[in-house]
């Protein structure tokens, strides 16, 4: 959940949300795709679902206070480094977040976790054309959000 | 090397760089542990408490016989005794055919003929509190002894004590609670508001336990009613 939601306040519910869905549909699981593979579907359908509850909350009400949950520091580590670290991971955050849902998922899921593109188009339920589709437009979209980021230090061609 | 390709090749180191804490991991599972850690309702851990005293008993008094004391042995187990290892398919049967009898709660009392005899004094008897743990020996359960149950608000609130009640609310919507528990706390700091017609701290209250996502719908409804009549 935290690889497709991002570090966000809620996360902690949509965690237990996609827990609880996990265990109530487990012995449905036939064993067709591998356990992660399942899992990460009930993840992202919970995450879809929970946006849209969000979208429809969101037209009537607004919280009265930013509520962002700091990431906690790692131990052992110097602060100079975790500033750094946590800089280009908000960056990325950030990035990720102006996607939509549908694109950030493949990314992640593809382009980051190294998951096939088979595997991924169970994990969204759509086919593999669709997610290459998808895969492609991100791309190019989180490229060009990266490249406008002041926080993006990556390596000149 | 294009953009696109320096830019994905820029987010996976990262994404690498950047694993989920365990921390978070560990206080994760444990919220969802929590969730289903499945607690007894009371009138069943009394029943427990019962029966447990009720078999004691009756094993005490099986033991009490067995030792020789009542002249005869009962109708249902024939010589040798009911413990003889030569006859363990009847000392089995005799065992059921009394543990029925616990079911039912007639204890000693199933055969006139028990009344009769020398039974053991009551003190000797193991009753079902007698055999009590103190609570913190008692089922045990993941929750910390510290941490507030509705219980003790619900006690709180009996007693008046609002003072009490909110601090116990107010941690029940800590973040390591589940949706459902944190959403009804904010729901019961804005009841608490309300009533103290601060009615702008029970609506900020009110819409942060509408806020907290898939709670029952019936605390959502009333959390968006009280806001909105705190809104008037």
């Amino acid at each position: 959940m935290r690889v497709l939601a991002g570090p966000r306040p809620d996360l902690d519910d949509l965690v237990q949300c996609a827990a609880e869905r996990m265990i109530r549909v487990l012995p449905r699981f036939e064993g067709r795709s591998l356990l992660s593979t399942f899992s990460y579907g009930i993840a992202y359908r919970t995450l879809l679902g929970h946006d849209r509850w969000f979208r429809r909350w969101s037209r009537r009400f607004a919280f009265a206070e930013d509520e962002h949950a700091p990431e906690p520091p790692n131990a052992g580590e110097s602060s100079e480094e975790a500033t750094l670290r946590a800089r280009r991971s908000a960056s990325l955050h950030r990035a990720l977040a102006q996607l939509s849902p549908c694109k950030r998922a493949v990314i992640v899921l593809h382009d980051l976790e190294g998951m096939s593109l088979k595997d991924v188009a169970c994990v969204v339920d759509a086919n593999e054309r669709t997610v290459r589709s998808r895969l492609r437009d991100g791309r190019k979209k989180l490229a060009e959000i990266l490249l406008a980021d002041p926080g993006f230090d990556g390596d000149e061609p | 090397m294009s953009d696109q390709a320096r830019a994905l090749r820029w987010a996976r180191e990262v994404w690498r760089e950047t694993p989920p804490p365990d921390r978070e991991i560990r206080l994760g599972a444990d919220r969802v542990a929590r969730r289903f850690d499945v607690r007894r309702p009371r009138w069943t851990a009394h029943k427990a408490w019962v029966v447990a005293g009720a078999t004691a008993a009756f094993l005490g008094t099986l033991a009490y016989a067995g030792r020789g004391t009542w002249s005869e042995p009962p109708p249902f187990a024939r010589k040798p005794a009911p413990f003889d290892h030569g006859d363990s398919e009847l000392a089995v049967g005799a065992s059921r055919g009394d543990a029925q009898d616990v079911g039912h709660g007639d204890v000693g009392h199933g055969d006139p003929r028990n009344e009769t005899r020398d039974e053991p004094a009551p003190s000797e008897i193991p009753s079902p509190t007698a055999h009590r743990a103190p609570p913190d020996q008692r089922m045990t359960s993941p929750r910390p002894a510290t941490e507030p149950t509705w219980m003790d608000v619900s006690d709180a609130l009996a007693a008046h004590d609002h003072a009490l009640a909110e601090k116990l609310l107010i941690e029940l919507t800590g973040r390591d609670h589940d949706a459902n528990t944190r959403a009804k706390a904010n729901l019961g700091l804005a009841q608490l508001d309300e009533a103290r017609q601060d009615c702008e701290a029970a609506r900020k209250h009110a819409l942060q336990a509408a806020a907290v996502p898939d709670v029952e719908i019936k605390t959502v409804r009333r959390a968006l009613e009280l806001a909105t009549r705190c809104s008037r």
